[in-house]
Parts: C-alpha cells; sequence; structure tokens
C-alpha cells in the first residue's frame, strides 16, 4: 500500500479567543489530490481552522506544514471564502482577470485560462455585465472562479454552496470533483450539509466546539455507528425520556439506546418490524408519544449523534 | 507592477460608481460656492460698509469775512466726508450712507441691512462752532503771548514772530466774536456738549469692525476742524517759527497686493486646504471597505506588498484630487475670487493644491490602516481632517510653537504638517504675489511631508492589515 503524501499537515494547532477555544489542538494530515470535507455546525472552529491553515489567521499555538512544489508557496493556496467577495463595480471577467494578474499568471495563459473559467462556470454570457448584475448563484460562481484562476494546487472552499438552489449545488459539486479528477487539485471544504460532506469528500473530519472529533471516509463513518436501523422516539413530555430510556433498553432486539436532545434514539435490526413493539411497550408503561421517525441507512448525522450524543444543528 | 493593475481597478471601481463620483465631484464645487457665498458679504473686505445716519443737525450761524453770518451744517459735512471715503488704495467707497429715520434705521438694523446707524446730534454745528472758537481763542492768545514774551526775552525763537499789517482786524471772521464792537474781541466759548451716537447689534461682525474705523474718522474729523481753525488765525500772523503739530502719528497701509480683496479672498486658500482634508475621509472609507468586505483577504492571499496596495490607491485618488483641485478652482474664480500675479501664481497654486491633495489622500490611506470598518474610517478620517484642517491655519493662524530654524526660517511645531505648508505656499502665491522662489521650500517640505506621510501609511498598513491576524 502506497504511503500517503500529505500537502498539509497541522500539528496542535490551537486558537483562542480569550476564554473561547475555538480551535482545540487541531493535528490533522491533508492528503495530496483528495477532497477534504470539514463537517461541524456553525461554530464549530471550521472556518478557523482552515484562516490557520492558509496562514490567513495567526494561530495561538501549533503549527501548519504545506508541502508545495518549489517557488510555489503562497501561490500554490487558494481560498474561496464563505462570503462573497468580489469588487461588485467590475465585470465577471475583470474580476478574475484582475486577480491572475495579482497572482502573477503568465501573461499569455491568463486570458484563455479566464475564459476557460467562464464557460466551465456558466457566466460567459455575462462576462460583460457588472458583478453587481449578477444573480446570487452566479455571484457565488464568480467567488469561486476568482481562486481559480492562479490554477492553484490547493483549493480551500469555504461553505462553497452556501445560499445555492439544489439544482446549481449539483452542479456546483459535479465541477468541484472535475478539479480534483481532471487537474489533480487538493479540495478542503468546509460545510454544515451532511449531503455535501457526504457525497463530495473522500474523508470527513467532524468538528464541533473547536476539536476535531474523528476523520475518516463517509462509508467508514457511517459503518462506525453500527449495525441496524435508526429509530427516533419523541414524548409528549420530554422530560419522561430517561425513564422511558430505561423501559426500551431491556427490550430484546434493541441494539444501542441514547438519550439525544430529549428524545430517545435507539437502533435495532429490521426497524420497521420492530417500531410497533418498542412503542407498545413505551405506551404500556403510560408514557405518551408524539412521533416516532425511522431511518434505514446511517447518515452522517447518525455520526454527529453518535459522537456527540446531540443532534446536529447547522 | 501590482499597484499598477491595483489603480488600474481603483479607477475602474471610481468611475463605473456614477453616484459616488458625482459626489466625489460635486463635493469641491458646493463646498467653495458655500464659503464662497459665506465669505463674499459686505461684512468686510473692500465692499462698502452700508450704514444708516439720522441728521438732526440743526445747523449754527458763522460769521463771515466782510461782515455778516451764514449757517453751516456740519452734520452734512460729517456725511459727506463718509461718503468720500474710500479703502486704502483703492477707489471703493468706505460706505454707503444710507440717510434714515429713527424707526427705519432700527428696523434696518435688526435686519442687518445697515453695520450702525450714526444719530447725529441737533446741536452737533453748533458744538462745533464752540470747538472752532475754543480753538481760535487759545491760537490767538498763544500767538499773542509768544510775541509778547518775546519781545521782552529776546527769545531768538521768536524772531520774525510779528502782527501782520491791519492786525488787529476790526473784527474776527470767527465764530463767537463780537461783531459789533469797534474792539477786536476774541470768540466767546460756551460750552456746548454734542454727543454722536453709533447705535449697532453687538452681535453683528460688521458693527464691530464698523464701530472701530467709525471712532477714528470722528476723532480724524474734529483733528481736521481744529486744523483749519488753526491755519485761518495764523494769517493774521507773519511766519514765524512753526511748533510742532504732533509728535505721534499712525498710518495704516494693507500688505503688497491685498489692497483690493474681499474677506473670501483672504480665506480661499484655507478653504481649498480644509476641502482638500476632507478629501481623507474618501480615501480611508474606500480603502477600509476593502478591508470590511474582506477583497482585501484575497489580495493578502497574492504576492501583493502594502506599498503596491497603497500606491496603487494613491493613484486613482490622487487623479480625483486633481479633478477636485481644479473643480474648487474654477468655481472659486467663477464666484468672483481675486487673486494677484497673474495666471502663473494660479498655475503654481494649482500645483501646490494638488501636492496639499495628494498630502490628503496619504493621509487617508494612514487613517484606513488604523480603521476597522467603513463607518469607523469615515468618523476617524473626521476626527482627524477637521481639526488638522484648524492646526495647519487653514483659517486663523495659531500660537507661535517654534521648535527651531530650517532654511534660515522658524520651524513650528505644525511645520511638521505638510498643509501647513500647502496653505503657507497658496497665501503667498495668491494673496501676496509671491513668485516660486518665495514658496519653493514650502513646495519641498509639503512634498517631503506627503511622501513621509505615505511612508508611515505603507508601514502601519502592513502592520496592521496585512499580517495574518492575531
Amino acid at each position: 500500500m502506497p504511503v500517503p503524501s500529505y500537502v498539509i499537515e497541522t500539528n496542535n494547532l490551537t486558537k483562542e479567543y480569550g476564554d473561547l477555544l475555538a480551535v482545540d489542538g487541531l493535528d490533522l494530515q491533508i492528503e495530496k489530490g483528495e477532497i477534504f470535507g470539514f463537517l461541524g455546525p456553525n461554530g464549530a472552529g471550521k472556518t478557523t481552522a482552515i484562516r490557520m491553515m492558509v496562514g490567513l489567521l495567526e494561530p495561538t499555538s501549533g503549527g501548519v506544514k504545506i508541502e508545495v512544489k518549489d517557488g510555489e508557496e503562497g501561490e500554490s493556496v487558494a481560498v474561496c471564502p464563505q462570503k462573497l467577495v468580489l469588487w461588485e463595480e467590475l465585470t465577471p471577467y475583470e474580476n478574475i482577470h484582475f486577480m491572475g494578474k495579482m497572482h502573477d499568471v503568465p501573461r499569455g495563459s491568463l486570458d484563455s485560462r479566464v475564459d476557460q473559467i467562464l464557460i466551465d462556470l456558466d457566466l460567459d454570457e455575462k462576462r460583460d455585465n457588472l458583478a453587481s448584475e449578477l444573480s446570487g448563484g452566479m455571484q457565488r460562481r464568480l467567488n469561486l472562479g476568482m481562486s481559480l484562476v492562479q490554477d492553484p494546487s490547493i483549493l480551500v472552499l469555504d461553505e462553497p454552496s452556501a445560499g445555492l438552489d439544489p439544482q446549481s449545488r449539483y452542479s456546483l459539486w459535479e465541477y468541484i470533483r472535475s478539479l480534483k479528477e481532471e487537474e489533480g487539485k487538493t479540495i478542503i471544504l468546509t460545510t454544515h450539509l451532511m449531503e455535501e460532506a457526504d457525497r463530495l469528500s473522500d474523508r470527513v473530519g467532524i468538528m464541533d466546539r473547536g476539536k476535531l472529533l474523528t476523520v475518516d471516509r463517509p462509508k467508514q463513518l457511517k459503518k462506525s455507528v453500527g449495525e441496524g436501523d435508526s429509530i427516533r422516539i419523541e414524548l409528549t413530555d420530554p422530560g419522561q425520556s430517561e425513564a422511558a430510556l430505561r423501559v426500551v433498553s431491556s427490550l430484546e432486539g434493541v441494539l444501542e439506546t441514547k438519550d439525544v436532545d430529549q428524545g430517545i434514539n435507539l437502533r435495532a435490526l429490521d426497524a420497521v418490524g420492530q417500531v410497533t413493539k418498542f412503542t407498545r411497550a413505551l405506551e404500556d408503561k403510560g408514557f405518551e408519544i408524539s412521533d416516532v421517525a425511522i431511518s434505514r441507512t446511517n447518515t452522517l448525522e447518525d455520526v454527529f449523534i453518535h459522537l456527540t450524543g446531540r443532534e446536529f444543528r447547522p | 507592477m501590482k499597484f499598477y493593475h491595483i489603480a488600474v481597478k481603483g479607477l475602474k471601481e471610481i468611475f463605473r460608481d456614477k453616484k459616488g463620483l458625482a459626489l466625489l465631484l460635486a463635493f469641491p464645487a458646493i463646498f467653495m460656492l458655500v464659503f464662497g457665498f459665506a465669505f463674499s458679504g459686505d461684512e468686510g473686505g473692500t465692499n462698502p460698509y452700508r450704514i444708516g445716519v439720522i441728521n438732526k443737525d440743526e445747523g449754527a450761524a458763522l460769521s463771515v469775512p466782510g461782515g455778516g453770518e451764514e449757517i453751516d451744517n456740519f452734520g452734512q459735512k460729517l456725511i459727506e466726508t463718509l461718503q468720500e471715503l474710500t479703502f486704502q488704495g483703492s477707489d471703493v467707497p468706505l460706505f454707503d450712507v444710507q440717510l434714515v429715520d429713527s424707526e427705519q434705521g432700527d428696523k434696518l438694523l435688526k435686519e442687518r441691512d445697515l453695520a450702525c446707524v450714526i444719530s447725529i446730534p441737533p446741536n452737533f454745528s453748533a458744538s462745533v462752532n464752540q470747538l472752532i472758537g475754543k480753538t481760535v481763542r487759545e491760537e490767538i492768545t498763544r500767538r499773542v503771548g509768544e510775541i509778547v514774551v518775546g519781545a521782552f526775552t529776546g527769545d531768538p525763537s521768536s524772531e520774525g514772530l510779528s502782527f501782520k499789517e491791519g492786525f488787529p482786524p476790526s473784527q474776527f471772521e470767527f465764530p463767537g466774536a463780537e461783531k459789533e464792537s469797534s474792539r477786536p474781541q476774541l470768540p466767546e466759548v460756551e460750552e456746548i456738549r454734542a454727543t454722536l451716537t453709533i447705535k449697532g447689534d453687538p452681535g453683528y461682525v460688521a458693527y464691530g469692525q464698523v464701530r472701530g474705523i467709525l471712532d477714528g474718522i470722528i476723532q480724524e474729523f474734529k483733528t481736521e476742524i481744529v486744523s483749519r481753525a488753526k491755519e485761518r488765525t495764523s494769517s493774521y500772523f507773519e511766519d514765524g517759527p512753526t511748533l510742532p503739530a504732533g509728535f505721534i502719528e499712525s498710518n495704516s497701509e494693507s500688505i503688497s497686493g491685498s489692497q483690493s480683496f474681499s474677506i473670501f479672498d483672504y480665506q480661499a486658500p484655507g478653504i481649498l486646504v480644509f476641502a482638500l482634508l476632507m478629501g481623507a475621509i474618501g480615501v480611508a472609507s474606500s480603502l477600509a471597505r476593502e478591508v470590511e468586505e474582506g477583497t482585501l483577504e484575497r489580495l493578502k492571499l497574492s504576492r501583493m506588498s502594502s506599498f503596491d496596495l497603497l500606491f496603487g490607491t494613491l493613484i486613482p485618488w490622487s487623479i480625483v484630487a486633481i479633478a477636485q483641485v481644479l473643480i474648487l478652482f474654477a468655481v472659486a474664480i467663477m464666484i468672483g475670487f481675486s487673486w494677484t500675479g497673474g495666471l502663473s501664481s494660479i498655475l503654481l497654486a494649482i500645483v501646490v493644491a494638488i501636492f496639499g491633495g495628494i498630502a490628503s489622500v496619504s493621509l487617508g490611506l494612514l487613517i484606513a490602516a488604523f480603521a476597522k470598518s467603513e463607518k469607523h474610517a469615515t468618523n476617524l478620517g473626521t476626527l482627524i481632517a477637521v481639526p488638522t484642517s484648524f492646526i495647519v491655519g487653514a483659517f486663523f493662524p495659531l500660537p507661535k510653537v517654534a521648535l527651531g530654524k530650517l532654511f534660515g526660517s522658524t520651524f513650528e511645531v505644525y511645520d511638521f504638517l505638510p498643509w501647513t505648508h500647502a496653505a503657507e505656499a497658496l497665501r503667498i502665491l495668491l494673496t501676496f504675489g509671491g513668485g516660486i522662489g518665495e514658496v519653493a521650500i514650502d513646495i519641498i517640505l509639503l512634498v517631503a511631508l506627503t511622501a513621509v506621510l505615505f511612508s508611515l501609511g505603507v508601514f502601519f498598513f502592513s502592520r496592521n492589515r496585512l499580517s495574518p491576524i492575531g
């Protein structure tokens, strides 16, 4: 098995803001040519972590090592910020072209590169309109295009599909995947969308409250939660969930139980066949059930719940 | 060369933001118009002061040579004197005199249509008559006394003093002299006191100015009457040594080139500097917007230096400053700005103002290094630019705080600011008609201090905004 080559390595990377520990001792290796997804709710520390990784933010302690080709440092890492960062009085062409000039893209290749990006991101028709006149989706694509003109080997995307409609989101995912597959770029993305992290990332790091909880391939992460289906039962009186949990735990066929956000999460084989048995057992003991939900396959949300004991609230 | 790309981007942004550009260009025009009108009123400079006069003087009978008498009205003479006065070295009348009654006068004073109202009392001529009589009496007795004393003592200074043939005349040609008697009589003098009242609004600047001028004029009017009475008395005596009439005299003279200026003309250089300093706020806001909107963070990832960013920002904003300077001058000239020294002076002044504008752009860049947001930059810019305009003496000189000598001139604490030299050079060129030789040092210091200011901007911007955030 070949030894993976890391392009970014962090060592106990920490950022404190007064009493707040925004990133808590992050140790991480990003492999060359992979799409790495930072998944976590808002405030988990994802953006802070990547800002330190690309040198925009001074860490309180710890370090970052970026492996790049000679003479490439700085130019080889591009960041596409979560916020739309563009010059509204310039056209899409001018915005991308200006960033190319600033990154010293050779004059001979700059024009063709800008043209190609405009075509790839479906902005060619609006190339001469002012950025302020573009739709929100187009502005977000332009935001990405401005990060690509320097042809970086590492591309950091901070919440790339924020504010996009589902169709635009899927197109964007496809494009991001093509950047990896066709151009061999290493892509680090932060997201609070389970589906985005799951479908796009080769590896996912789940962050919560500044800590990196786990890193693995999405499939492995889901597998780690355990066998069976997931059933969530909510009671009319959430205060009784602890007592109800004790009842459910003793039932035959229940593999795992958890009190999550004043509801019961349990794992069982053949959940559909057994759910009536579980709910009846609770009702017989006087618990009033308000809602029942069954998930046949594990999701990254289940992983998050499994790791934190809390529901994932973006 | 990255500064070039930033400059091109900046120019596109400035010129495409039509509303913003219109405001940038309208600002100096409106600014100069407002200040121009505010300072070009009739409250000073060489515009005549409008004053009202209530002449209640009843006149007085004066004896005339050869017998008889005529009625003279010294109130009317005072009015004529006021009407004839002009500004020093100019043919512009000092006063625009309007004859009013008491009620009219009060109304016009309240409306500030008049700077003051002079009320001449009914006994003004009578009082003047008595002043003449007193002067004649004193002068004749003095002269006669000197002849008598000279005859007794042989005082050489009284040599040549003698009566003219026919002295004493049958009657003195002066008011108050006994006319019927065959013996000469000296004028009888009564104490008649007339009080001229100068009424006005103490809160009105023009009143204060006119009050001072009128006090001097009335004193001069009195001195003139006394002097003429003395002259007429001397016609009865042979010439003798003249006693000195006065020991101290004063004369006011305007400095070169400023004789026919209005207050606006004096203030225009300061107004220019003030307007240019205001430009710093726009520059600071524009750069702070790059920080606030995150575009600076994008640029930070390129190999851009602080110099690239600030020099690239300086170029388009300096072009805006040049346009603003041209508009400021054009509007000033349009509303009647007069300067000394012809076209070369104004062209040189435009160059100085452009450097002053570039200094303001540099100040804006420095402010942006400390501003956290666009709003913060605007507030901080105002807080710095407005007091700076006063510190550099745009409107009035500040107390001297000398630090030492430089090129033979006293170097003040304010001389560390480039606009001090811009204001100074503009005044020398436009108000006093000075040439390039007289402003060369100010221009050199202006350029050097602008370069220092820009370097400080580069240093602090690099430290505060381009380093990784701590």
